[in-house]
């Protein structure tokens, strides 16, 4: 478990000095390096952050009142976002709470942990060992797997309600990224393949008719389809991406050999840093980005399946499919696989709020790791897969 | 944990798996196997070849004065991407601050707008020029109007796409690019010689298209500075990409040897000539003998070199250089020349002029409306006889009066810096007839042009030396910095300085006494020829239709000008002396007081003087009759 948590880490650091590298090199105005420097500031409130959170017990967040302190507060923020002189429109989206960052990166580990909490406990009513034996166990199993409204509608809205929060906030891709985790955590929960495949039918229907009815989102699903007809207008932003990307080659033209980030290529230094990756690293570099980030989803699988208990289990599996998950929709959007959708490039992009977000998860994501060992484990969670022994039982 | 657990993080896994295999499978797809189209059309959007236009050099007269030169103006355009959907909104807007017609703009943006329709497939409906040649003072205020432009909008809130627009509306409803214009301060003057310029050619804003403007384009055109490099996505050059850089430089300045002032004092005479004799056109130079330096050349009726398409392109002609003419009785001085160069005959020597009309070899010659019997040769002259000459060149011989008319720069063009020079038409001796000589003699069955004749004279003026004839006196660098001089060249001596004299003082007679009184100067010896010559079609001679001619030097001694006129089919077919003369005379008093030439003659009495005047020695009889 060292050695995978060492071999997260490097791939994290990695990541990160990449990623400041990059923004030295899209920062070719006198006006654009103070963004280098705020950079460097999270990245060293990261480096306070990850190690404690490591250090931290996850356990302790599976308490019913830090779950509600939690969630709480993040419900209030991501409202606080549509209070006029509170929330700040930026692009059109409001997104920005005046001194508090984007709500919506926060709610991504406070949704991840209250989910996780939710299926821990969950999964663990349905299978405590010794509560139930034989027919009896299987028959209650069944029943409650069954039960739709625990089961899953309610963690559904768990993951849905931020979602659909975020959603207003014209922050369609967060959204997304909220509405796929909450289904990636629920498959592995165990629910029914039919309930997840009706979600997802009804999820991906209720966007086609939303994109189809807004405007902005229909132009900038056109845009995807075709984007070097639309590239004098909409498409601008995904067809420079992609000249970006292409002219970089196999070779790249080295670290700041790029000459498109001079202004070519809209938010470079945030949502499409990958352009400036491909064209200055080529398909090397792109790779080796690409590859760091397949680590850390390996890593975390290793970490999840050794996690001590459930709640660890779907603490660890909710980190890495967000960062996992956003990254590959972010690269897919940088290479014009997906529709534009806003997402930052974790560990790479510039922004604080998304930075210290993505380290909190690895924080969560290496406290799984760290309290996995029997060793370091606490007295009162003695055994991988064991309920805990205290049941807090919220429903 | 169940297996069915471990099938579905198994799944999850899968996905997560395919999702990165599809992200490098598309790298691979851009990097590699695009990367070449992909590259190509970044480097479109960045590769730049930044043009900085030469300025055009000026022409200037002998003295400095501005004759064409080159002012900025600004083209005034309009970005079709926002008039799209705008158009009789923006056209209402823009059509009073460029003075244009609302409707007639907005057809016009119509049109332009269907036609990259259907001709772009990518819908770039690109430019379109509004107007042209907007002063540079005039363009600050009507972009300044748009930048405070609402457009309908209501500014106080506006949603971020309609904030976006208004940007947009504002920036490119119109645009300026910077022009060149030609500008000439002295309207038509001096037309014919400075030519024109025309929409430019490579590269280049202006292009010249006739007269000095066309064959010096390539001096006063100078090199276009270029800067191959990358830009921003802003439009600003990136320094550090620059691969080739000209630095520009600008067009030469063309000094002419033309005095402006002697210009349109000529030009003045020649109009005074078109109004009272109404002839389809009257040309004249003026050269400075000792150094063949054209001071003056001028073509009436002459056009608007800054709108030359609102006159007929006949008037673009340059008839002294382009028009070739059997010239007539002008070119009898060298016939005389070569004569009296070989010895054939003297001055005094008596001809027999067979009472005006003689039959040689079967063809008639006459002296028209006159019965001279025996004349001297300089009565010959004076009085113009064709028979005296036609027998003057028998003894010439032929093929020296062919020789001494080549001699004499004759059926060559004389190499003037002008397009479109005529080297004239000379048959050569062995296509000659039986009689050409005699009608050679008198200028007929050949013809030459103007300039010719013009330096022919003045080589006779210059004691026997033809000189090159200059238009141009020197090229200056943009900075005023002599780039070359043209120094007066000596072509050849084609007669001896004697002979010369001799030619003068018999050409002193025909102002005199002679067919030329009307170009008599009092004060000043006026050696000169006057020419009706009857025009053909190049089979037979047009009755009525004239060619009148004057070839005269000032003063007669030591010639300062020579000035030769030409008025083509004056309307009620007169002489070359009562038509052309009188036009020398006014060009030649004005012009000795130009340079300063001091009379060389006393005047007699006040009443000679008059007479002097009008050309007439014994006209105080018809004076003192009047006054009776």
């Amino acid at each position: 478990m060292k050695k995978v948590l060492t071999i997260l880490v490097l791939c994290v650091v990695a990541l990160c000095l990449l990623g400041l590298v990059m923004l030295y090199s899209t920062a070719f105005k006198p006006a654009d390096l103070p963004r280098f420097r705020l950079q460097l500031d999270y990245l060293a409130a990261g480096l306070l952050l990850v190690p404690t959170l490591v250090r931290m017990d996850y356990g302790w967040l599976n308490q019913r009142p830090v779950l509600w302190v939690m969630g709480t507060v993040c419900f209030v923020l991501l409202l606080a976002v549509f209070i006029p002189g509170v929330g700040i429109q930026v692009n059109g989206a409001n997104r920005w709470v005046r001194g508090a960052g984007q709500p919506s990166e926060f709610a991504k580990p406070v949704v991840i942990t209250l989910l996780a909490a939710y299926l821990a406990r969950l999964t663990n009513s349905v299978c405590r060992p010794g509560a139930l034996t034989g027919q009896a166990y299987q028959a209650a199993a069944q029943r409650k797997t069954d039960d739709f409204k625990r089961s899953f509608l309610i963690p559904l809205l768990v993951g849905g309600v931020p979602a659909l929060l975020i959603f207003a906030e014209q922050d369609w891709g967060t959204a997304t990224l909220f509405g796929m985790i909450t289904l990636a955590l629920l498959l592995l929960a165990g629910a029914r393949w039919s309930f997840l495949a009706l979600t997802l039918t009804g999820a991906v229907s209720s966007l086609i008719v939303l994109v189809a009815f807004n405007p902005l989102r229909l132009e900038r699903f056109l845009v995807f389809l075709d984007p070097e007809g639309h590239r004098r207008g909409a498409g601008w932003q995904i067809w420079q991406s992609l000249l970006a990307i292409g002219s970089g080659g196999v070779g790249g033209h080295f670290l700041d050999g790029s000459l498109h980030k001079y202004g070519y290529v809209p938010e470079q230094q945030t949502d499409f840093i990958f352009a400036c990756i491909g064209e200055e690293t080529g398909l090397w570099g792109s790779s080796v980005v690409l590859l760091l980030y397949l680590g850390i989803l390996l890593c975390g699988l290793h970490i999840l399946s050794h996690a001590r208990d459930r709640f660890g289990y779907f603490l660890a599996a909710g980190c890495t499919t967000a960062i996992t998950l956003q990254a590959c929709i972010n690269v897919a959007v940088a290479t014009s696989l997906v529709p534009n959708k806003g997402l930052p490039l974790p560990f790479m992009s510039y922004g604080g709020s998304s930075l210290l977000a993505m380290f909190i998860c690895i924080g969560l994501l290496g406290s799984v790791a760290w309290h996995s060992h029997p060793g370091r484990v606490p007295l009162r969670n003695s055994a991988r897969h064991q309920p805990s022994a205290v049941q807090l039982v919220m429903f | 944990m169940s297996s069915s657990a471990g099938i579905r993080l198994k799944v999850l896994t899968c996905v997560l798996f395919a999702g990165f295999a599809i992200l490098e499978w598309r790298l691979v797809q851009l990097q590699v196997l695009r990367h070449k189209e992909l590259e190509e059309k970044a480097e479109a959007y960045r590769l730049t070849d930044r043009v900085e236009q030469a300025w055009r050099g000026e022409i200037r007269d002998r003295n400095g004065m501005q004759l064409a030169l080159t002012v900025p103006v600004k083209n005034v355009y309009a970005d079709l991407v926002v008039w799209t959907n705008h158009v009789d909104l923006l056209a209402h807007i823009v059509a009073p601050l460029l003075g244009l017609d609302q409707t007639e703009l907005s057809r016009r943006v119509r049109q332009k707008l269907n036609s990259n329709n259907a001709s772009s497939p990518d819908g770039d409906p690109g430019v379109l020029l509004l107007k042209r040649s907007v002063t540079p003072p005039e363009w600050p205020p009507i972009h300044e109007a748009l930048a405070r432009e609402t457009f309908g909008l209501p500014t106080n809130h506006l949603t971020s796409r309609q904030r976006t627009l208004l940007k947009e509306l504002r920036r490119w409803t119109l645009f300026a690019e910077d022009d060149q214009q030609r500008y000439y301060p002295n309207g038509q003057s001096l037309a014919a010689v400075l030519g024109f310029v025309g929409n430019g050619a490579d590269g280049h804003l202006l292009q010249g298209r006739w007269g000095l403007e066309a064959s010096l384009n390539q001096w006063l055109a100078g090199q276009n500075g270029v800067c191959a490099s990358s830009q921003d996505a802003a439009g600003n050059e990136l320094a550090f990409c620059r691969t080739r850089e000209v630095l520009v430089g600008d067009g030469a300045h063309a000094i002419l040897t033309i005095d402006l002032t002697l210009q349109e004092i000529v030009e003045h005479a020649l109009a005074k000539a078109m109004a009272r004799y109404g002839p389809s056109s009257a040309s004249c130079v003026v050269v400075r003998p000792s150094t063949g330096e054209i001071l003056a050349l001028a073509c009436l009726p002459a056009f608007s070199p800054q709108q030359p398409g609102c006159s007929p392109p006949a008037t673009w002609r340059n008839h002294v250089i382009s028009d070739r003419y059997e010239v007539g009785s002008v070119f009898k001085v060298i016939t005389l020349a070569a004569a009296l160069e070989q010895g054939a005959v003297k001055l005094n020597q008596p001809m027999y002029c067979e009472n005006g009309a003689w039959i040689y070899k079967k063809l008639a010659l006459h002296d028209d409306g006159h019965r001279y019997g025996i004349l001297t040769v300089r009565e010959c002259l004076a009085k113009s006889s064709n028979i005296g000459f036609a027998k003057i060149a028998l003894v010439v011989g032929t093929n020296q009066l062919y020789a001494a008319i080549t001699n004499f720069g004759f059926a060559r063009a004389t190499g003037v810096r002008l397009p479109y020079e005529t080297p004239g038409f000379i048959r050569p001796v062995t296509n000659w007839t039986p009689t050409s000589i005699t009608r050679v003699a008198i200028g007929q069955e050949f013809s030459v042009s103007q300039l010719q004749l013009a330096m022919a004279y003045a080589a006779i003026a210059n004691d026997g030396r033809l000189m090159q004839p200059l238009l141009v006196r020197e090229l200056d660098h943009a900075d005023g910095s002599v780039w070359g001089r043209y120094q007066p060249r000596v072509l050849r001596a084609v007669v001896r300085p004697e002979t010369a004299r001799q030619v003068r003082e018999a050409m002193r007679d025909v102002v005199e006494y002679g067919t030329g009184k009307e170009a008599a100067l009092p004060g000043y010896t006026i050696a000169g020829k006057t020419g009706t010559a009857q025009k053909s079609d190049g089979h037979r001679y047009l009755p009525g239709r004239l060619y009148c001619s004057f070839v005269g030097m000032v003063p007669a001694e030591k010639p300062g000008l020579v000035i030769a006129v030409a008025v083509d089919e004056p309307a009620n077919s007169e002489y070359g002396g009562v038509v052309a003369a009188p036009v020398f005379r006014e060009i030649a008093e004005q012009a000795v007081l130009r340079y300063g030439i001091p009379p060389d003659k006393a005047i007699a009495s006040p009443l000679d003087r008059r007479a002097l005047v009008r050309g007439q020695p014994n006209a105080h009889h018809d004076l003192m009759a009047m006054a009776r």
